[in-house]
């Protein structure tokens, strides 16, 4: 027996040990993505100069490269590389965070409703004013409006509200969309219209540094409380009434965990437009490295999502001279990858 | 002996008012060291009536007490130190690996935001080995067998360390041996002084150990006391519809319930 108890703490700390490991190796493989996305372009630039570049914002360092190829890197690529990391970070974690919560393996961030309703409030936006940042706005409040809407619809019912709340999003998710469709169906069809169908298809082009220091917190915030929490999310995944039982305030903890997820969801797509598929995704791959807890999986499923979404967004505006929408690309880079993932056995989700 | 839980006049209806009631103001009470057997057919509201004594579910009318103090005022973390439960068996969305799985019985025990330390680790390895799974400890939790799953279940509910552990019907999906396994285990759990509550489909189960025997049916207690009191033939053919006959058994010292099968 003993035998036996010391072979399992051997296991037990290998395992952590190999949770580490694997944080480390997908930290240095975001950090080379991100360094790469940076040189890759209509211009090529040598990493030595573009981490010269950065660094000269704090440090006095000699200037031996040109104006424009200091425009390019601090003004173009890494706001839109920031942009692509929070984004693919915060939807992959927020995706985790509800599949463990609704305890669903098929539910994404998408899920109560947000960017039906954020995408509606962008089209309106574009429809009545078209200005980039009243769209913003209206698409981020468009899409905390349509949680709510959601979250009020659950509580009519008294039993398995997290069941019925799935439901809400889905009735709510829809209605904006119809909604969105009347939009695009009444704006004028050589300008508005396509900027509208632009803007839903998801891409990171808009982002300013502006734009960045507004929504950066957010995210940070957002995201540092999701992993705090990551630890109840295990609990809540075996059900209301046993997470109860354990002691956990389903309801608070719950409403928690979606007002995170839906700040981070909204943010993103009132800067980047609706990207799907990471949300989903990415926390299976997660799980298929280090398992279903949920104390390894959120920043692990954070590092992927961050990594994948800046190698998408990279080939999407280098691959052809136009550039492609990045949520078409995920999709379709994501989907074959996804299936043959798939393939391996494993023991459920 | 003192009283752990009270409960008041309790009615339970699941959805609006008007719609039929669960149970109808329901009174009883569970003391220290007890073990209370609540029996009744399917659909009498067994499991309902479980849940609303830790607060799961609130009575409609009626108020539960637990040493005293009126349920509905504890939080959820205050009645998971002291009450442990074991729900019906459902098996887990996610495969966590067992450790994992009773690892979170030191939910009530930890901050909002902090997972389990060492320390909730070694009580975990300590209470599986207790009931005899530190040998599946590193297994999938859906790669386990029925029995071994309720087990897991009984084991996360004893990491809470619970003064009073809620079991319900901790045998209905296991077979004979494992049946008696558990129930074994609950009786050394009595004897070290936790009171249990359990609900059971079996009326054999109560003369094992129970000291106090509840029968539910159509919303009542039926009948209430000690199983030699409770567990006759009359009580159970009017609970359960079939005759049932009931008598010592030589071999096995106690009182077993046979059904009888007429054509």
């Amino acid at each position: 027996m003993n035998i036996q108890s010391d072979d399992l703490n051997k296991s037990l700390s290998h395992k952590d040990s190999g949770y580490g490991r694997i944080v480390f190796i997908l930290s240095l493989l975001v950090f080379a993505i991100s360094l790469v996305s940076l040189m890759i372009g209509r211009i090529y630039i040598e990493p030595v100069t573009i981490l010269k570049v950065i660094v000269s914002d704090f440090f006095p360092v000699s200037k031996d490269w040109s104006p424009t190829i200091e425009s390019v890197v601090m003004n173009v690529r890494l706001p839109r590389l920031i942009a692509g990391l929070l984004v693919g970070a915060g939807l992959s974690i927020s995706g985790a965070a509800f599949q463990g919560l609704f305890r669903n393996p098929l539910v994404s961030p998408h899920i109560l409703g947000v960017s039906a309703g954020a995408g509606f409030g962008a089209a309106l936006g574009i429809l009545l004013f078209n200005s980039l940042i009243i769209t913003q706005i209206f698409s981020f409040v468009f899409g905390i409006i349509a949680v709510c809407m959601a979250y009020m619809l659950s509580r009519v019912y008294r039993t398995s509200p997290m069941l019925v709340l799935v439901l809400a999003g889905v009735i709510v998710g829809s209605l904006f969309s119809a909604l969105t469709s009347f939009i695009k169906y009444i704006a004028d069809p050589m300008n508005r219209m396509p900027a509208i169908v632009f803007w839903l298809m998801g891409s990171l082009n808009n982002v300013s540094n502006k734009d960045l220091l507004l929504v950066m917190p957010v995210f940070v915030i957002c995201i540092t409380c999701l992993i705090m929490i990551r630890w109840r999310i295990n609990v809540l995944s075996m059900g209301e009434d046993d997470a109860r039982a354990l002691g956990i305030n389903t309801e608070k903890t719950g409403v928690f965990i979606i007002v995170c997820a839906t700040v981070i969801t909204a943010a993103s797509v009132c800067i980047s437009g609706i990207i799907g598929w990471i949300g989903l995704v990415i926390p299976h791959v997660g799980r298929l490295i280090v398992g279903p807890d949920h104390r390894h999986l959120l920043p692990v499923s954070l590092l992927i999502g961050a990594g994948y979404l800046v190698v998408v967004d990279t080939i999407t505006r280098s691959l052809m001279i136009t550039e492609i929408p990045i949520g078409i690309l995920t999709a379709l880079i994501g989907a074959p990858f996804f299936a043959l993932l798939l393939k391996k056995n494993r023991p459920g989700w | 002996m003192t009283e752990r839980i009270k409960a008041e006049n309790i009615s339970f209806r699941y959805g609006s008012p008007g719609t039929p009631e669960v149970f109808n103001s329901l009174s009883f009470s569970v003391s220290q060291g007890e073990l209370v057997s609540f029996l009744g057919p399917n659909g009498t509201g067994k499991s309902t009536l479980l849940k609303c004594l830790n607060g799961i579910l609130r009575p409609d009318e009626g108020l539960v007490y637990l040493d005293g103090v009126n349920l509905s005022t504890l939080s959820r973390n205050d009645i998971a130190r002291k009450i442990g439960f074991v729900p019906q068996s459902q098996s887990s969305t996610f495969p966590f690996l067992v450790r994992d799985v009773v690892v979170m019985g030191r939910t009530p025990h930890l901050a909002m935001f902090s997972s389990p330390g060492k320390k909730d680790r070694l009580i975990a390895d300590e209470i599986m080995e207790l009931v005899g799974i530190s040998h599946i400890s590193g297994k999938p939790c859906n790669m386990i067998s029925g029995g071994e799953w309720q087990l897991v279940l009984i084991a996360r509910a004893l990491t809470q360390k619970p003064e009073i552990l809620i079991l319900d019907e901790p045998t209905s999906h296991l077979d004979l041996g494992n049946q008696l396994r558990v129930l074994n285990f609950v009786y050394g759990l009595v004897k070290s002084g936790i009171t249990v509550v359990m609900a059971s489909h079996f009326p054999d189960h109560a003369f094992l150990g129970s000291s106090n025997v509840a029968v539910l049916k159509d919303g009542t207690i039926m009948a209430q006391g000690t199983p030699d009191d409770v567990i006759t033939e009359p009580i159970l053919e009017k609970t359960y519809g079939v005759r049932v006959k009931v008598s010592y058994f030589e071999e096995a010292g106690r009182k077993v319930c046979v059904p009888v099968i007429n054509s």
